[in-house]
């Protein structure tokens, strides 16, 4: 038998390497899932661990402070948990403070003498070695200019402790010596960024020694800390679950040791999340590419497998005829056709991981894994059945029906397949929209069965189509194209490549389209989370501050705004602090960042930003500004506990720099005109609040104890005899506000009359200050908001605090945010602001037309710039998502599918062109002209691929229509459009349509020139 | 050893568009074993349908088919299969049509051979032999394609009597041959007859294989009409009692023609109701 099959392939080779292709595709796309997935988790490692920051590759357990020699009954605990992590590098570093580096140093200056682990393998020595022996040091090169100090430089230290009331000596004086000056090899390694921060990046540097000169060092305290350390190269994607793991064992353990300790500090979990995004996004992506092109494959295959037993029936007759049993018949049949898939299975495997690593984005081959075997042999199984599927009637029909020239037509059993596969289609897109489904697990499928469902409808309407017209060519003697009209109607090999065709061009529209919309969603996503085409994050300083110096240095108002970007709790959404006057011309708005709508239109378009920028910034109540001089107040005692006094303070805030406090007082009844002199408010102070407070003990109550009253009126206010403020503030109402949420009693009751605003509180207690707050801006503050406020119309403003907002306008994201944030002003969200005003988060957005002197500006008004980042490098950074490459698979899945297509339809013509042919033959014998019959041949396939072309268009449009949204993109749902550009899909899918039409056309052509020659 | 093979009012219909048709309408022909028999007539006169039967290929509509010792319709489509494969030979029209195209004679012959080394037990000829037998020794590795038109039509009879059947069924083995490729087939039907003893039956509408094989037996509208027999011309009474007239005597009566029977001293007369 075997050699009988052997004759097979051999007489066959040209079905049994077709078959072998089709196998192989099938084969390639399953196993490239795993492969690809492989390859996309080596890209995560690597991109994630380039774009970490030192936190999320540090773990830190907590220090130990102790003295000598009993910290190491302590440590050893914690080591045996650090010791379960073998993927990170254990860094333990023992300190003491000396003060004494320099001669001439201030007495507070002092400096850690540290002993680290594996330090001297990483620098790279200016001068000097590498301290070994007792009492030597080595210094970084900063610290050793700073200190003028180089090696063989004698130094005497003292160990010191921080103290109340100093630095304080703990341990006698002595003498090192400096042997090495070193830089580190790589300052952005880890290793240098634990919170000791050894090479002073936000501190003083350390001085680095041996553990045996810290141990011989007579000190009192020391601090031991426990670091770890992930190195770069380390990690791989496969280690994550199991670091993971290793992270909690730790965690329990040390808790287990010292349950009353601190807790582990990392950002390791992060990270690893982010890792673990990524291959999760490309899991669930890639079988909804690998799906379509699976089952066109075995679909192809069915019909190859079939259309190749249809034509070798009479053999399979005469094998029956000779009375052979039903089993010898079957691997007469159809081991023919599972050898070449089982031999495309392991050729299959290591051609799907020579292909991802062509265009995969791993850097290391991916590994062969038992997962990628089982994808193959799915593959070999699907490709096996779909082969055994075809030739079943073969294998079981009775011998007088294979000897039979014409088959018997199974239209009762195509119906019905074809049936299935649409309600498979519809409740598939049923599961997906109507009880809220998910593309996974089997409705990765989803798209394919759409896809096949509207080609298989198409195909079935073709026939009479395809009859229609051609009996309307017929009648206006267009002779050729109804020839090939009526022919397509006719041969069921036209109707079935129309099938082939439109799942190619479907699937190739599909993966066009996913991959155009995702891109643009990424490229909007990356626009909106940066906000603008350049931010400089600059470092710590007051929003007033960052105000003025960006306003200062960009006085046209174009180029550069002034941003803070405050996180409260995670529940709270971010809130995103601009310079409003400037928004429209820096910020990537609406057109770009799909942002900006209505209040009752939650996902419309186009908001224009200078309207935005309006109703975040409406005129504001003129603030009341204290300027230095002499300020005197009218004041009136209505009520006060005897035996006590009461001050009362303005709290003023200047442009930058303190705030400022004035206070008046003792007041008593018996006096109305306080004064007092302001200082620090040269160039004015805006008055924030009042603050009354007692000040003065009753004899015979204690700290705290019955509760007293006070009730100040505040008549007015005047400098240089002039009122301050605007007229009639004091008796406004809307300038004075209670927190939103926390304790009332801590703060003084405002009541507003005629006579001037009274500020009251009940029990009060001695030595403890009650504010009120005053308003110059719009209260409750107009804000945009993006998703829900989870406090209803309460914020967390840029100082922390809750304050009252009043959305204007809503968005579907805030630029600098994303989906969901606050976007408010600068400058009035800093006037409410009740803390000193350093920004969290400051930054500086630039326009895309903004000129380098801006920066240089920016410099000159002081702001030091600490990153600098672009919509290129963000978007760069999206590109690298595990979903944005695994799109790419989509695409490489649609070429293939493109090639399967050639295939099929290199079939499809070779199978039926000696029907053709001989159709064609005795029509030109019976005088139709040459030139019709050219017509005919010409039109006979080209019109098969116009059909599928536009049936593939259909079942791509259907398919995304259906299942599009359920995409797991990777892009945040409010900036997707889900239309896609068409400009940018159609010129691929059309160079591809046009590919198919001139293979068809070729095909065609060749068969001609065949006849001829044949004739 | 040859088969025995009888037909007992056979009546055979098959539907062609919704419609019957008539292919057989009650065969009676009894052949014995070790017989040489051609069967002649029009084309559509039901020979290819009556040999298709023999073969089991299709089941009578009416009537029995005795081939050895087995009733034809009254076996399952199992049984029929190993029958073929053991003690019915079918050599189809049209040499190549028996032939499997990639494969060596060699191997042809080796598959025609499985089943009934399998079920008999027994030891079959060599092919090598049976190419012998057909004439075509030394070809067991050639391919059918590579075979002249009358050595192919010997190769199909070889597949054909690859398991040593009882009975022969041969259809046009001749109809493509020059007179020279057709006495080589004949003389290898011949040998295979004579050395085995096999029942053969040819359909063939070439009178002169009739004339070689002995016993010429014509099919005409769905029945034997005559049969010939050592160059001498026979009417046959079929079991209803009908008997079918030569068609050069039909030509003289007209359907209808009325006719008075005279039975007399063992001859029957049939005489015009006119004379």
């Amino acid at each position: 038998m075997i050699a009988l099959v052997l004759a097979q392939l051999a007489a066959r080779w040209g079905q049994a390497v077709t078959l072998f292709a089709l196998s192989l595709a099938a084969t390639v796309a399953t196993v490239g899932v795993p492969a690809y997935v492989d390859t996309v988790d080596q890209a995560a490692v690597r991109n994630e661990l380039a774009n970490a920051s030192p936190a999320e590759r540090i773990l830190a357990l907590p220090s130990i402070q102790a003295g000598p020699g009993e910290a190491s009954g302590r440590i050893d605990p914690y080591d045996a948990a650090r010791a379960q992590l073998p993927l990170l590098e254990p860094v333990t570093t023992v300190q003491i403070r000396v003060r004494g580096l320099r001669a001439d140093a201030p007495a507070a200056e002092s400096h850690l003498l540290i002993a680290r682990d594996g330090f001297c393998q990483r620098v790279v020595y200016r001068s000097g070695r590498c301290p070994v022996g007792n009492r030597e040091l080595a210094l970084p090169q900063d610290l050793a200019e700073f200190a003028e100090l180089a090696p063989g430089a004698v130094l005497r230290l003292t160990p010191v402790v921080a103290t109340d009331f100093g630095l304080q000596p703990d341990g006698p004086e002595a003498t090192w010596t400096v042997v090495g000056v070193f830089d580190p090899i790589d300052p952005a390694d880890p290793y240098w960024r634990t919170g000791q921060d050894p090479l002073g990046l936000f501190s003083n540097p350390s001085v680095f020694t041996t553990r045996t000169a810290i141990e011989t060092t007579v000190h009192q305290a020391e601090i031991v800390h426990l670091d770890a350390v992930l190195p770069d190269g380390r990690l791989t994607a496969d280690q994550v679950p199991e670091l993971r793991a290793q992270l909690e064992r730790t965690e329990q353990r040390v808790r287990e040791e010292d349950p009353t300790g601190g807790p582990i500090t990392t950002g390791l979990p992060r990270l690893l999340d982010r890792i673990s995004g990524h291959g999760d996004q490309a899991r669930a992506l890639l079988p909804i590419a690998a799906a379509p092109l699976v089952a066109l494959c075995w679909f192809v295959v069915y019909l190859a497998v079939g259309h190749a037993a249809a034509a070798r029936r009479h053999e399979f007759g005469i094998v029956a005829l000779r009375g052979a049993r039903l089993w010898t018949r079957a691997a007469a049949i159809a081991t023919e056709c599972l050898l070449p898939v089982l031999a495309a299975a392991p050729i299959g495997l290591l051609a799907a991981n020579l292909l991802v690593d062509l265009v995969g984005p791993g850097t290391a081959a991916a590994q062969v894994d038992a997962g990628q075997w089982r994808s193959a042999g799915l593959a070999a199984a699907g490709t096996a059945l779909a082969a055994l599927l075809a030739v079943r009637r073969e294998v079981a029909a009775p011998v007088a029906q294979l000897l039979r020239r014409v088959p018997p037509r199974r239209r009762a059993a195509v119906a019905t397949a074809e049936v299935i596969v649409v309600v498979l289609a519809i409740v598939a897109v049923v599961e997906l929209h109507g009880l809220d489904g998910e593309l996974s697990g089997v409705m990765v499928a989803a798209p394919a069965a759409v896809m096949l469902a509207v080609a298989v409808v198409a195909a079935r309407a073709v026939r009479p189509i395809s009859t229609l017209a051609g009996r309307w060519a017929l009648r206006r003697g267009w002779l050729g194209p109804s020839l090939a009209a009526l022919a397509l109607a006719r041969r069921p090999g036209a109707t079935r490549l129309v099938i082939v065709l439109a799942l190619v061009l479907g699937l190739l529209g599909f993966a066009l389209t996913s991959a155009e919309v995702a891109a643009a969603g990424r490229a909007a996503e990356a626009r909106r989370a940066l906000g603008a085409v350049r931010v400089l994050d600059v470092e710590d300083v007051e929003r007033g501050r960052l105000l003025q110096a960006v306003r200062a240095a960009d006085p046209s108002g174009r180029y550069a705004m002034a941003v803070v970007i405050a996180s409260g709790r995670s529940e709270d959404p971010p809130v995103v602090a601009v310079d409003a006057t400037r928004l429209a011309e820096v910020a990537l708005w609406p057109a770009q960042t799909g942002a900006g709508c209505e209040p009752d239109q939650p996902r419309c378009r186009g908001t224009d930003p200078a309207a935005v920028a309006e109703a975040l910034r409406p005129p504001a109540p003129e603030p009341v500004v204290v300027r230095n001089g002499e300020l005197v107040a009218e004041l009136g005692l209505s009520e006060l506990t005897p035996e006590r006094t009461v001050i009362l303070s303005l709290l003023l805030s200047p442009p930058a720099g303190i705030p400022q406090v004035v206070s008046f007082g003792p007041v008593g009844s018996d006096q109305s005109t306080y004064r007092a002199e302001v200082t620090g408010c040269p160039d004015g102070c805006r008055l924030t609040g009042v603050a009354i407070a007692s000040n003065q003990l009753p004899p015979d109550e204690g700290i705290g104890e019955a509760p007293s009253r006070i009730d100040v009126r505040l008549r007015g206010l005047s400098q240089a005899g002039a009122p301050v403020g605007p007229t009639g503030w004091l008796a406004d109402q809307r300038r004075w506000r209670q927190p939103e949420r926390g304790r009332i009693g801590e703060f003084a009751q405002v009541a507003v009359g005629e006579a001037g605003v009274s500020f009251a509180q009940n029990g009060v207690e001695v030595g403890v200050s009650y504010p009120a707050l005053a308003v110059d801006v719009p209260y409750p503050l107009p804000v945009a908001v993006a998703g829900d406020l989870p406090d209803g119309e309460l914020v967390t403003s840029i100082d922390h605090q809750l304050i009252r907002v009043a959305p204007q306008v809503r968005l579907a994201g805030v630029p600098g945010a994303g989906a969901h944030g606050v976007l408010m002003d600068l400058e009035y969200a800093d006037r409410l602001a009740t803390d000193p005003g350093i920004a969290s988060q400051p930054q500086v957005w630039l326009a895309p037309d903004a000129p380098p002197q801006v920066i240089d500006a920016l410099h000159a008004q002081g702001l030091v710039v600490s990153d600098d980042r672009t919509l290129a490098d963000v978007q760069a950074a999206g590109e690298g998502s595990g979903a944005a490459l695994a799109l790419r698979y989509f695409l490489l899945a649609a070429g293939l599918a493109v090639l399967v297509g050639l295939v099929a339809l290199g079939l499809v013509v070779t199978v039926d062109r000696r029907t053709w042919r001989r159709a064609l033959r005795r029509l030109r014998a019976h005088g139709l002209a040459e030139r019709t019959v050219s017509a005919a041949d010409l039109w006979s396939y080209g019109g098969v691929v116009l059909v599928g072309a536009v049936t593939g268009l259909l079942a791509a449009g259907a398919a995304w229509v259906a299942t599009g949204a359920r995409l797991p993109l990777g892009v945040d749902e409010t900036v997707l459009e889900f239309r896609p550009e068409w400009r940018a899909v159609a010129p691929v899918w059309l160079v591809v349509v046009a590919l198919l039409l001139a293979a068809a056309v070729v095909a065609a052509r060749w068969r001609r020139q065949r006849r001829e020659v044949g004739d | 050893m040859g088969v025995a093979v009888a037909c007992r009012r056979v009546v055979h219909i098959y539907r062609v568009e919704g419609s019957d048709v008539v292919a057989l309408s009650g065969v009676d022909l009894s052949i014995s074993a070790g017989e040489m028999v051609a069967l002649v007539g029009p084309s559509g006169s039901g020979k290819s349908t009556l040999i298709a039967l023999l073969a089991g290929l299709m089941r009578p509509s009416a009537g029995r088919i005795a081939v050895g010792g087995y009733d034809i319709g009254k076996l399952s489509d199992a049984e029929l299969n190993r029958l073929r494969g053991t003690e019915i030979g079918v050599v189809l029209q049209g040499a190549e049509r028996n032939l499997l195209p990639y494969a060596t004679l060699y191997r042809n012959i080796w598959l025609a051979q499985r089943r009934a080394a399998a079920t008999r037990g027994i030891e079959l000829d060599e092919p090598e032999r049976i190419l012998d037998l057909v004439g075509l020794s030394g070809e067991a590795k050639t391919k059918p394609g590579e075979l002249a038109a009358g050595q192919r039509q010997r190769a199909a009879l070889a597949v054909g009597i690859a398991a040593g059947p009882g009975l022969l069924l041969v259809d046009e083995p001749t109809s493509q041959l020059d007179t020279a490729g057709r006495d080589e087939v004949l003389d290898a039907l011949e040998a295979v007859n004579r050395e085995r003893g096999t029942t053969i039956v040819v359909v063939t509408h070439d009178l002169a294989v009739g004339a070689r094989l002995g016993r010429v037996v014509t099919i005409r509208d769905g029945r034997v009409g005559a049969e010939g027999r050592d160059g001498q011309d026979f009417a046959v009474v079929a079991g209803d009692g009908t008997i079918q007239l030569p068609p050069e005597v039909l030509g003289e009566f007209p359907p209808g023609t009325l006719f008075i029977v005279d039975h007399e001293d063992g001859a029957v007369r049939l005489r015009s109701e006119h004379d």
